[in-house]
């Protein structure tokens, strides 16, 4: 997972960032960016890849999130600067700092980004996954499979809830794409994606 | 999708009777999922450009990320140094993809439509 996304991220106007990508152990389907460059995966979200340029367009689009800095808009928009600032200011021990970060990235993960984000990450991801040499229908056929998950299934509640429907995405991503990717051929390394078992 | 279809880059191939023939991904679109409907109707739902219909069985139960848990979340130094450790250098990247005949090439961001 770390080879592709750094490729895929190496294809994105900040290759040099510290790329950290990991899988998160959740039958849960969703995907996580921090700013800096830290890319979480569920389990649940990567068992519906087929190949791994799948995982690659999944990864583009969390680095779509990354280098457009989707989080800290949402931070310097939110009171959780505020809340942050007045946590340190107490003068507060280390952990306690670190702790005061991950609550505003907990809170962040649990409210989502704007939909306009997740819409532009999603044509990043398309173009990255391309400019890597992936099929460009990776991401298109993740959000497929998502969308066939129904709406009282626990493990796309939270990411239903943060997230604009498939539906609508890949409406979005249809209209974007147009005709652009009819003559741009690409790999969809199926057979090289690692299968995990349940 | 997976097995009533097979897939090559953006396009389905679909069987209907002894005919087959491609449509493009992005032209299927899903029906709402029903539990328990057979492979017939989902056929039918392709066919009138709603596909998907009765592929999944839900599954209750499967416990998932949920926000109490995230906002609950602690700090675990042990994980965050797998991640660390895990990382891939772009030279590491590069051969990699190289393997796997990847060969990046120049393609601009789309507009917002």
């Amino acid at each position: 997972m770390n080879r592709v996304g750094r490729w895929v991220a190496t294809q994105s106007e900040r290759p040099d960032l510290p790329w950290h990508f990991g899988v998160i152990q959740s039958e849960d389907m969703n995907a996580f960016a921090a700013p800096g460059g830290y890319i979480f995966i569920t389990l649940g979200l990567y068992r519906t890849f087929q190949g791994e340029a799948d995982l690659a367009g999944v990864l583009g689009h969390e680095v779509g999130h990354v280098i457009r800095q989707h989080h800290l808009k949402i931070l310097q928009q939110s009171k959780l600067v505020d809340a942050g600032s007045k946590a340190l200011s107490k003068s507060v021990g280390g952990n306690d700092k670190v702790q005061q970060l991950i609550g505003s990235g907990a809170e962040i993960v649990a409210r989502g980004l704007d939909k306009d984000a997740e819409f532009e990450a999603d044509r990043i991801g398309v173009v990255l996954a391309t400019r890597a040499g992936y099929d460009a229908y990776g991401l298109p056929s993740v959000l497929q499979q998502i969308g066939h998950a129904a709406k009282d299934d626990n493990r796309v509640a939270l990411l239903f809830k943060t997230h604009p429907l498939p539906e609508d995405r890949l409406n979005k991503i249809d209209a974007a794409m147009g005709d652009r990717f009819d003559r741009v051929k690409g790999l969809t390394l199926e057979k090289r994606l690692l299968k995990v078992k349940k | 999708m997976r097995n009533r279809f097979s897939k090559q880059g953006g396009w389905f191939k679909v069987k209907a009777g002894k005919a087959t023939g491609w449509v493009h991904m992005l032209s299927v679109r899903k029906g709402d999922a029903k539990k328990g409907a057979d492979n017939a109707s989902g056929l039918l739902a392709l066919s009138s450009g709603r596909a998907g219909t009765g592929k999944v069985v839900a599954t209750t139960g499967v416990r998932g990320l949920n926000e109490e848990e995230l906002k609950a979340a602690t700090f675990n130094e042990a994980e965050l140094q797998r991640a660390e450790a895990n990382a891939s250098s772009k030279a590491d990247a590069a051969t990699f993809a190289k393997q796997g005949k990847l060969v990046a090439r120049p393609f601009d961001y789309l507009p917002a439509k």
